[in-house]
């Protein structure tokens, strides 16, 4: 049997054996059953009425329809859409920044910086969210700061003002994030050959013009990984959100996960949120699918 | 065969215990446990063999709750009662499901409410407790209006029906108070609705802030408002409201009028500029250090604001506005419920009786809580719990406990809380906000 299993006797040569699926087993088992069986469960809750115990009433699409007739969960996906300038733009070109700097600038102690730019991707959500919390407060240090270089008009409870709550929490998303760039960044610009830069500079490059030409079209796989990783991160962030606003004040920072939460946990109709949840779900596959295909395409093919 | 039952000497029998008493003297099999009218039995725990009873509870009541649990076990050898305790988080969230397992817990710490004891009733998941209020005297205990809370109807009307639980203690929102600062201000502990608002202008004026709030997390606002509130409306009003009944109405002008005075103390200046952006627990601290006059809030903060103020801290509930009636956000602890599941659903009530009963009081306080029970006795041992037990028994005598609003429909307490912060910063007006809420409210009734 075993043999029977890793020998390759039979089937066309290059085609794998049957062992190899007894090696991707475990880890297939464990997919199965808590990614994707719970998807599964989670679609089939979404197409009824239920509030968690006793009979689910079937509603074919009311559901949905319910949420996509309902102007709350456009403005939460409008919110999330200017997290994923905060949360992926923003901290990509800071961690491009920090890698063309960091690669090319001899700085000593330079693994203590990258490691302190590591670092808040080591720390737990909810430390990170109540850490904020009192850096935004009317006596944190955003707060002194500004009074000390004398702009006392600007100082306010940064996370209750409607209009500054949703980018001060997006400012934490950069800041999270920028490291893990720049880690991924880092690691790309190593093993670009050295021979590319000494090309440019023998055509006359400065830095700028070596970063355009030689650095960021290098990086094409790395910043592939980087905006499929933080946008999913911005359409899907609730931890953060939940503990530092709870999606307020009012429903400033209101995302569809907070939405999610609130009225399939809250309130338990747990059809409702299983619907904005596959919903969500949804959009994250397209938006990812729609990065990995913009990515690939222009891409240099191997060996030309 | 012992008539004796585990409740203190002196306590009233009610006609059916008596009753009981003499089916038993009458010489029923011996062995057997007595029952009373109902099929209920109140006694004779300790000829059922060995027996456990488990029980599903909130980290709240451990003190208590784990001193009296053992007094019994100690008078019944042959009882055995485990205990599981989570926190509030943890509890409300695995709760429903728990109850839902084939061996739930024979006890379960409910919560009012659509989402919680509406959806136990619902499900069909705990027995009323009906007889056991008349076995064992329980209506003795609170007032008509206050046991409404453990009502709801078999459909899910809520405030009708059979009572499904009882709790053990008082949660009452009032006002801490700085005593020094107070005294600072020349002013005393103000007696009416017109005398708190004096005293918030004169705070004002001195330069002091006159309410601290934080109110990041959204819910602390309802309590301050709650305040406002209680000096204008009825408090059976806003009872039925709680409970939907028709024509119930948020947008009533009694009740606006409450909203509107808490406006006014946001335009003034008188609540935390920057209460949206300050959490709970960073307000309340704050308050401890000397930001702020008056703290509004629930008596689960005594033991924090004691530890933390020792004598310079007060209490006061809700002055009165005109009609002289002290209406405040105060309710019953979490109802514990009887499981259907249990096999030994007298034995449960025997030991909810046990637990909650009036001679338990000190317990309670003991453990810095308010007993829920009339007539409890004991005494608490620091003046600030003496001060909110104050204000319970003033607040009970007018009948005038308005539960916590955000019980009135599954997706409330978001609207309340959003609707608030909004009023806050100065989004919406008050009558927005009544007639937002008051649409949640509709709408929720109208697909029930």
């Amino acid at each position: 049997m075993i043999s029977r299993l890793t020998a390759r006797s039979g089937g066309p040569p290059g085609e794998p054996r049957l062992i190899g699926y007894l090696y991707v087993a475990p880890a297939l088992i464990a997919f199965l059953f808590f990614g994707i069986w719970p998807f599964i469960q989670t679609i089939g809750i979404s197409l009824t009425e239920w509030r968690g115990i006793g009979e689910a009433e079937p509603v074919g699409l009311g559901n949905y329809v319910a949420v996509l007739t309902d102007p709350d969960l456009y403005s939460a996906f409008v919110r999330s859409f200017v997290l994923i300038f905060f949360y992926s733009l923003l901290p990509i070109t800071i961690g491009l920044l920090l890698a063309a700097l960091l690669s090319r600038v001899r700085i000593r102690g330079i693994a203590g910086y990258r490691v302190a730019l590591f670092l808040p991707q080591t720390i737990a959500m909810v430390v990170i969210a109540i850490a904020w919390v009192w850096i935004y407060s009317q006596n944190g240090i955003v707060n002194e700061f500004l009074r000390l270089v004398g702009l006392d008009g600007l100082t306010r409870a940064w996370l209750g003002d409607f209009d500054w709550a949703l980018p001060a929490i997006g400012l934490v998303g950069t800041w999270l994030n920028a490291g893990l760039c720049m880690v991924l960044f880092v690691a790309g610009v190593q093993k670009i050959p050295a021979d590319l830069y000494d090309a440019a500079r023998v055509d006359g490059a400065g830095p700028v013009k070596e970063f355009f030409a030689v650095t960021l079209p290098s990086l094409r796989n790395e910043m592939v990984v980087a905006l499929t990783l933080t946008v999913i991160f911005a359409l899907r962030n609730f931890d953060l959100i939940w503990v530092s606003t709870g999606g307020g004040p009012g429903d400033a920072t209101t995302t569809p996960s907070v939405l999610l939460y609130e009225l399939g946990f809250q309130a338990r109709r747990l059809g409702t949120g299983s619907a904005i949840g596959v919903i969500l779900t949804g959009l994250i596959l397209v938006v990812a699918i729609l990065i990995v295909r913009i990515g690939e395409r222009g891409e240099p093919e191997p060996g030309r | 065969m012992t008539t004796r039952t585990s409740r203190a000497p002196g306590r009233r029998f009610t006609a059916l215990a008596s009753s009981a008493m003499l089916v038993a003297a009458l010489g029923a099999t011996a062995a057997a446990p007595v029952t009373a009218q109902d099929g209920v039995v109140t006694d004779g725990w300790g000829d059922l063999g060995d027996v456990t009873i488990r029980i599903a509870a909130e980290n709240a009541s451990v003190d208590s709750l784990t001193t009296l649990t053992e007094a019994f076990m100690a008078e019944y050898p042959n009882v055995t009662i485990e205990t599981e305790f989570k926190d509030w988080d943890t509890h409300i969230a695995t709760m429903l499901n728990v109850a839902d397992l084939p061996d739930a817990p024979d006890i379960i710490w409910g919560n009012q409410g659509y989402v919680h004891d509406g959806l136990l009733v619902e499900a069909g998941l705990i027995t009323s407790l009906e007889p056991y209020f008349e076995a064992y005297g329980w209506d003795e205990w609170h007032g008509p209006g206050a046991m409404d809370q453990w009502r709801f109807t078999e459909d899910g009307t809520f405030g009708e029906g059979p009572r499904w639980g009882i709790s053990e203690s008082a949660e009452i929102v009032g006002v801490f108070y700085n005593k020094e600062k107070l005294a600072g201000l020349g002013l005393e502990v103000p007696t009416t609705f017109a005398e708190f608002e004096e005293a918030l202008a004169a705070a004002a004026e001195a330069g002091e802030l006159p309410i601290k709030l934080g109110n990041l997390d959204g819910w602390p606002a309802m309590h301050v408002l709650s305040i406002a509130q209680g000096a204008f409306v009825d408090a059976d009003n806003m009872r039925a409201w709680v409970f939907g009944q028709e024509g119930a109405d948020y947008a009533a002008s009694d009740n606006l009028a409450g909203v509107q005075a808490f406006e006014r103390w946001v335009q003034n200046g008188w609540i935390s500029p920057d209460a949206n952006g300050l959490g709970y627990d960073q307000g309340w601290q704050e308050f401890t250090q000397g930001d702020g006059v008056f703290l509004p809030t629930g008596n689960w903060m005594t033991a924090d604001l004691r530890d933390r103020m020792g004598d310079n801290v007060g209490f006061f509930a809700p002055p009165p506005g005109e009609s002289g009636k002290v209406v405040a956000t105060a309710a019953n602890s979490m109802p514990l419920h009887s499981s259907s599941k249990s096999e030994n659903p007298d034995l449960a009530a025997a030991i909810i009786d046990y637990v909650l009963s009036p001679d338990k009081g000190q317990v309670y306080f003991d453990a810095g809580r308010i007993p829920a029970a009339a007539g409890s006795v004991g005494e608490a041992t620091d003046a600030l719990t003496v001060e909110t037990f104050a204000g319970w028994n003033r607040i009970a005598e007018d009948d005038g406990l308005t539960f916590f609003q955000d019980w009135a429909s599954d997706t409330m307490y978001d609207t309340m809380t959003s609707g608030l912060q909004e009023l806050i910063g100065g989004r919406i007006s008050a009558e927005d906000h009544v007639n937002e809420v008051q649409a949640d409210w509709a709408e929720f009734h109208a697909n029930r």
